[in-house]
């Protein structure tokens, strides 16, 4: 038995080393590129959205270099992630590749001994003791979260940083390093090293940048090539970032869905805005919106068809007047042109810098730093 | 007072508890008109882009009851009675019709889950009162309309309003010979595109010019349909309402018609994944899937339709 897994932003470099810690064979399918999109759409029925034709395109990938077993996440409903395994099963299947599958359904729905029954079957019953698998799943999560954390301060960063491109390129390359390491140990000091560099990074004195947050459908915000680059784009533009939906956030958020019952959820004070879950991450990049301080534009990003997202858009599109929020939705399908992206983003950040800077409408910048803004 | 029911999405399966609870009620019930270009063209004004065209329809009847009535229910239906979900798009449509002008008119219930009778009572009850419906009245129509839909949703019963259904075939001509039809389709899809003459431009009456008698849905009862999916051994439980509806269906049906039409609205999240199914586990007979958009070009329409009679007639006669 060989284990494949379809890439979901850092689960591409977080995985083959747990795996690895646990003596799992696998086979890790090449990274994400217009001709794995290209691969999946060729099979993948029309109509489903852009993760899927990805995860399709990353399984006929993986079978050709020996992988049998699909690892896949899921969910009982209502958004077509549940319906992600079925589909991927019939679509392989004619496109000639079979695949076993491991589906990891949330725990609430089929129950907590099921899922670790499905979970203890990548073992094929030479499981390694309880303290072993324990130990590498800690510094598993462990990896999960000093990731996210490193690459969240560098988006954060990027705006007061004198050649932000240098935070791009820090991101890159602490990736890159990641992507060949082997073991736990090996992550970590190259974790490391990130933040020292990033620590000697030549930083603007008094810079204010534009602050972004970027939310939206889970996929599209985590897997960069989905959404052509555009958090780098954004840092490159000089733009402090953050970016709601990581891989921390969503074990974080599985891991409460699981134990906290929504009924007791629904008293931690942050406003919802949705009044029920609409599927996907559709009431949290909500919540994420109508809490998020400080932000002067939101980009809100979702796959083309994506069901959960068209609801929040009709929400945001009414949030907009009502709170005068500045929200881009930008919409990805499998035509990869990138020059309209790139308008639509460069207007958007010329509209946020005008505003803050320029515009009478905040008097109290105008009278800190007079026209024209911080330099 | 006059409460506003939209002609879309749930007014074709659960009519009937609508009319029962509140039956007797000072409240009188006015429906949706029959759905037309007016009514599409106020729907896409006032919703996002990407809305399918039942939405759009949906939104335009909101926003055309909101003239004429005092409020205009609108419930949020999340699980049916077995407690499969309803398609994320009709859970939110309370939001997806927010930019409706008089949006203050719209009475949105808290979401109903239909497999749990007690928060669905309670649920409705929030919304009741502010209608200044008695208690008593309430609970006494709610049982009944509970009683009723569980026989609609197990498939002994019909909700579909005839009206919206129905065509009539011209009264034939003296000496006129009219033929019985000699082919059988199972016009599949969502029952808000199947029952919905405007939006699937009345295939029921081109098929029936055409000597093709269409059966739907309604024909097969919900245990059927179950027993069809499960028969076919799929690797996950599915979880959704309209798949086990349209899928178990053609199941149940595939040996009974020689064909199957698929109505399906463009951009329909659930279709996509039930389209794909279909055509790996219906592999007997012809199946032809017609889009539905807001371009309602009748001409290739109708070429599409024809040229499926003439496949069928053709697999006859072979």
């Amino acid at each position: 038995m060989k284990v494949t897994f379809p890439h979901f932003g850092t689960v591409g470099l977080v995985i083959p080393k747990l795996l690895t810690a646990l003596h799992v064979p696998m086979v890790v399918p090449p990274a994400n590129d217009s001709e794995i999109l290209k691969k999946g759409a060729e099979y993948a029925p029309e109509e489903m959205c852009i993760p899927f034709k990805y995860m399709v395109g990353n399984f006929l990938c993986a079978h050709e270099k020996g992988a049998d077993t699909g690892i896949m996440a899921a969910t009982a409903g209502p958004c077509r992630l549940g319906e992600y395994g079925q589909l991927l099963t019939e679509v392989l299947a004619n496109a000639g590749c079979g695949y076993d599958w491991i589906l990891l359904d949330t725990p609430s729905a089929i129950g907590a001994k099921e899922f670790f029954r499905r979970l203890g079957s990548v073992f094929e019953g030479k499981a390694p003791g309880a303290g072993e698998i324990l130990r590498a799943v800690g510094r598993c999560l462990l990896l999960v979260k000093k990731i996210d954390r490193l690459e969240g301060k560098l988006l954060k960063q990027a705006g007061y940083l004198k050649e932000p491109y240098r935070a791009v390129k820090l991101l890159r390359d602490t990736e890159e390093e990641l992507e060949a390491a082997g073991t736990f140990e090996d992550c970590f000091r190259i974790i490391g090293n990130g933040w020292k560099q990033m620590e000697r990074l030549e930083r603007k004195e008094q810079a204010d940048p534009i602050k972004v947050l970027i939310t939206g459908e889970i996929y599209t915000c985590m897997e960069r090539e989905a959404n052509g680059y555009l958090e780098e784009k954004l840092m490159k533009a000089g733009c402090s970032i953050k970016r709601q939906m990581t891989l921390s956030w969503w074990i974080g958020n599985t891991v409460i869905r699981a134990i906290v019952p929504e009924r007791t959820a629904r008293n931690t004070g942050r406003e919802k805005g949705l009044a029920c879950g609409v599927g996907g991450y559709g009431r949290e990049s909500v919540s994420e919106i109508i809490n998020g301080k400080g932000f002067d534009g939101i980009i809100k990003i979702m796959p083309s068809g994506c069901m959960p997202e068209i609801v929040t858009k009709s929400f945001c599109e009414n949030l907009k007047t009502k709170d005068d929020l500045r929200i881009l939705h930008l919409i990805y399908d499998e035509m990869c042109g990138q020059a309209g992206y790139e308008t639509r983003v460069e207007a958007f950040i010329d509209m946020l810098e005008r505003r803050k800077n320029v515009l009478a409408g905040n008097r109290h910048r105008l009278h800190k730093h007079g026209f024209g803004g911080a330099q | 007072m006059r409460l506003g029911i939209a002609r879309g999405f749930f007014y074709y399966d659960y009519m009937l508890f609508l009319k029962t609870l509140f039956q007797g009620t000072s409240i009188e019930t006015v429906m949706g008109g029959e759905n037309n270009e007016e009514i599409l063209e106020r729907g896409s004004r006032l919703t996002v882009d990407e809305a399918c065209l039942p939405i759009k329809l949906f939104t335009g009847q909101l926003e055309a009851l909101c003239e004429t009535c005092d409020r205009v229910f609108v419930p949020r239906l999340m699980k049916d009675f077995r407690g499969r979900w309803l398609c994320p798009k009709l859970l939110g449509v309370p939001e997806l019709s927010l930019g409706v002008p008089k949006a203050g008119k719209l009475l949105v219930t808290d979401p109903l889950y239909f497999n749990n009778e007690g928060r669905t009572r309670r649920s409705l009850w929030k919304a009741c009162r502010q209608m200044e419906i008695k208690r008593g009245k309430f609970e006494e129509n709610f049982t009944r309309a509970y009683a009723a839909q569980k026989k609609v949703a197990t498939g002994s019963k019909y909700a579909h309003v005839e009206a919206a259904w129905e065509f009539s075939p011209e009264t034939p001509a003296d000496g006129e010979i009219v033929l019985p039809n000699t082919r059988r389709i199972f016009l599949a899809g969502h029952c808000y595109n199947v029952y919905d003459k405007f939006s699937n431009g009345q295939i029921m009456k081109k098929l029936d010019e055409l000597g093709i008698e269409a059966v739907t849905e309604r024909e097969v009862t919900q245990t059927e349909r179950e027993l069809a999916v499960e028969g076919v051994n799929l690797i996950k439980e599915p979880f959704w309402e309209s798949f086990i509806r349209i899928f178990g269906s053609a199941l149940h049906l595939r040996d009974e018609v020689d064909g199957i039409i698929y109505l399906s609205s463009f951009s329909c999240g659930p279709d996509a994944f039930i389209i794909e199914m279909l055509k790996n586990y219906v592999r007997n007979i012809p199946i032809m899937v017609l889009k539905l958009d807001e371009h309602k070009g009748e001409a290739g329409y109708e070429t599409r339709i024809e040229a499926f009679a003439d496949l069928l007639e053709k697999r006859k006669a072979s």
